[in-house]
């Protein structure tokens, strides 16, 4: 984050004036400038204002609803959606997900949660040109993962399973492929993805991982790179 | 009208009628077949008296006697053969008035018990002066003419079946044998499908699943099969509702929650730590009731899946919380819905971490399931809790502090996701003390609720 830059502005869609009024209050009081709108219509009147940066989105609105709207943000590059939604099931995740939101956050939502969420699409949004990563999958080798449902499939389309570390890791292999990355960086890619699990020895979970991925490039998919580190073979492709 | 008609002769009431009215048919058919086939000797009694006036021509007293008896002629006539006979022969003589050599009286076979009685009447009748004996069934009188030929009289009545009586005993026990296997292949008709109901009824669930009772048989077996079936019905809609309710309820709690963790986020944090715990804890306590709410009514995504590596996944992620180990003897792959599977197992695997020290995920396969055994070194569960362990909001003892404590929904969540998949879960103390949750899964997907046709 710039500190010399003004404060980013945040634009609050919910029809709660309770909820509004809360999350206003915090992120207030975390140096953001805080827009409230009730639905969809003056959401769309805030947003022709005001250069607000990201959206924070509830599901269940009057008149169209928060999928249907993350779908109509999803067509601007600019601004960054968290859907925040008392709809707290997988399916809901991922329909969030899928719609283009950049993360989604269930009711009731830690509010250090929802800041540290807020700052990583802060930072995605500063950084990166990259489209966020919604509604696709990830391909190498016939395999694929399904970052939003979290699914790894083999070329058979059976579903392996991956704890939280193996998928944190793979995804930032996956996201870097065919490049070396240290033990620190890979640390770093995966911590950044908010994991909480991530705390085991890298090496060890490679191994885990090489094992579930035993089937791709017969075996080869992980390599490692004696005093550097390891880098994934495979070409990746996003469908 | 007709179609009353029709569906009372399907009742059970009609059936039983027709079977009343059968019995008896039978019954009486078979006396009267004996009755025609084997009747009883035709016996035709006649005074020697009445024998006198066929033969000479006059009407005797009992009319149509005299058409009984043909005549013919003959050269020769022997001599009776019995004592009997002769005597008779004597009677007959004397009532035609004519030379007793001239008459000669021959009866047919008769019974010896028959016979002993008309030697007794002509006996005892010749003594005081008597002389017509009554006579009965077939006979020849033969009386000798002018000329020196015989004219014969001859009656021929059915010899019959001389032991009768014990034939029509008999034929009630003929009748009882034919009519016991009858009745026994008629009453296993009629229960069959009364059976069929009671076992159908009796997997007519708790309003979880639908058990539905084929609607077949006898009319009464339809009424209550469709009775039934409705009442599964508004069973499983009585607890949908129930269990949308208590959804709602849930999910309404979250928004004042979420508030609430905001509204607090500044306070001192004297006061902010322990109510975030509070929220912590009663946000648990929703998931799990809407996991619940959720994994029973949700639709199904079928994808074969890795089992080994789902179970190692979410041992892995549960290292945290305890000393947590895996076993897998081969590969296993089954078809099922991930995300209900990974509730299941981590809910296990989760409950086995709250009680217990070291816990045991072991995996092994049969031709057509996959067996999943979680075991733990814990207090085990009363074996009173045991049954009732996997009803929703059910808590056993042991979960009633509030530190382990959910609101009792983990162990339903199992069970439904497993029932949804076709398989089962059991709990079982170890005998060396610990909790065994053995969860057996079809390794096809076959839809829990499809009636099959047994």
């Amino acid at each position: 984050m710039n500190l010399q830059a003004p404060p980013a502005k945040i634009l609050v869609v919910d029809d709660d004036p309770s909820v509004r009024a809360a999350v206003a209050e915090y992120l207030s009081g975390q140096d953001y400038t805080v827009f409230l709108a009730e639905d969809g219509e003056a959401m769309r009147r805030i947003l022709r204002d005001h250069d607000i940066a990201i959206v924070l989105l509830d599901v269940m609105l009057p008149g169209e609803d928060g999928f249907t709207l993350a779908r109509e943000l999803r067509r601007r590059p600019d601004i960054g959606v968290i859907m925040l939604s008392a709809r707290g099931s997988e399916g809901d995740r991922v329909t969030g997900l899928e719609a283009g939101a950049d993360d989604y956050l269930p009711k009731p939502a830690s509010p250090r949660e929802l800041l540290a969420r807020v700052r990583a699409v802060q930072r995605r949004y500063g950084g990166r040109a990259d489209p966020p990563a919604a509604g696709f999958c990830f391909t190498f080798d016939g395999w694929s993962l399904d970052p939003v449902r979290r699914v790894l499939r083999d070329p058979q389309g059976l579903l392996i399973s991956l704890s939280e570390g193996e998928f944190e890791l793979l995804l930032a292999f996956v996201e870097n492929p065919q490049a070396v990355l240290s033990r620190d960086q890979l640390l770093e890619l995966a911590r950044g993805q908010e994991s909480e699990a991530f705390d085991r020895a890298i090496d060890v979970q490679v191994s885990r991982l090489r094992r579930k991925l035993a089937g791709c490039l017969e075996g080869d998919a992980i390599r490692t790179v004696r005093g550097e580190g390891y880098l994934f073979a495979a070409e990746v492709s996003r469908a | 009208m007709i179609r009353g008609f029709r569906a009372w002769l399907n009742s059970m009431q009609a059936h039983m009628i027709g079977f009343a009215l059968g019995v008896i048919v039978v019954i009486t058919a078979l006396s009267i077949s004996l009755i025609t086939i084997a009747g009883p000797p035709q016996r035709s009694p006649m005074t020697i008296y009445d024998l006198s006036r066929v033969i000479r021509g006059l009407e005797p007293a009992r009319t149509g006697l005299a058409q009984e008896f043909t005549r013919t002629k003959a050269s020769h006539a022997r001599e009776p053969a019995s004592e009997v006979e002769r005597q008779l022969s004597g009677f007959l003589a004397r009532e035609l008035k004519v030379p007793a050599a001239d008459v000669r009286l021959y009866l047919g076979n008769r019974a010896p018990s028959h016979l002993a009685y008309v030697a007794r009447q002509a006996a005892l009748y010749a003594q005081d002066g008597g002389s017509s004996p009554i006579v009965q069934g077939t006979l020849i009188a033969a009386v000798r003419q002018a000329d020196g030929t015989w004219n014969l009289y001859v009656r021929r009545s059915k010899a019959g079946f001389e032991n009768y009586w014990q034939l029509l005993r008999a034929s009630h026990w003929l009748g009882f044998l034919i009519v016991v296997p009858l009745s026994m292949w008629f009453s296993t008709l009629i229960a069959r499908p009364v059976r069929a109901f009671a076992a159908a009824a009796s997997q007519a669930g708790d309003g979880r699943r639908e058990f539905p009772v084929p609607v077949e048989g006898p009319t009464e077996i339809r009424v209550a099969a469709r009775a039934l079936n409705e009442m599964q019905a508004r069973i499983r809609d009585f607890v949908r509702e129930r269990t949308a309710l208590v959804g709602a309820i849930a999910h309404d709690l979250r928004t004042p929650l979420n508030n609430l963790r905001f509204r607090i986020a500044g306070a001192p944090d004297e006061v902010r730590i322990p109510a975030e715990a509070d929220i912590r804890q009663l946000e648990l306590l929703i998931n799990s009731t809407l996991d619940y709410v959720e994994s029973d009514g949700r639709i199904l995504t079928i994808d074969p899946i890795d089992l080994g590596s789902l179970l190692e996944s979410i041992v892995d992620d549960s290292r945290a919380q305890g000393q947590v180990a895996f076993t897998a003897a081969a590969p296993v792959r089954i078809e099922g819905d991930i995300l209900l599977l990974r509730r299941l197992f981590a809910n296990l695997i989760g409950n086995a971490l709250k009680y217990a020290s070291t816990v045991t995920v072991a995996l092994a396969a049969t031709p057509t399931e996959a067996i999943v055994e979680i075991r733990d070194d814990g207090p085990g569960i009363p074996p009173a809790d045991l049954a009732r362990a996997f009803d929703p909001f059910f808590r056993g003892e042991r979960s009633r502090s509030r530190t382990t404590g959910g609101i009792g929904l983990g162990l339903a969540i199992v069970r439904s996701v497993a029932e949804t998949h076709g398989g089962t879960v059991t709990l079982e103390n170890l005998p060396a003390g610990g909790l065994l949750a053995r969860v057996a899964l079809p390794l096809r997907h076959a839809p829990a609720n499809e009636v099959t046709a047994e």
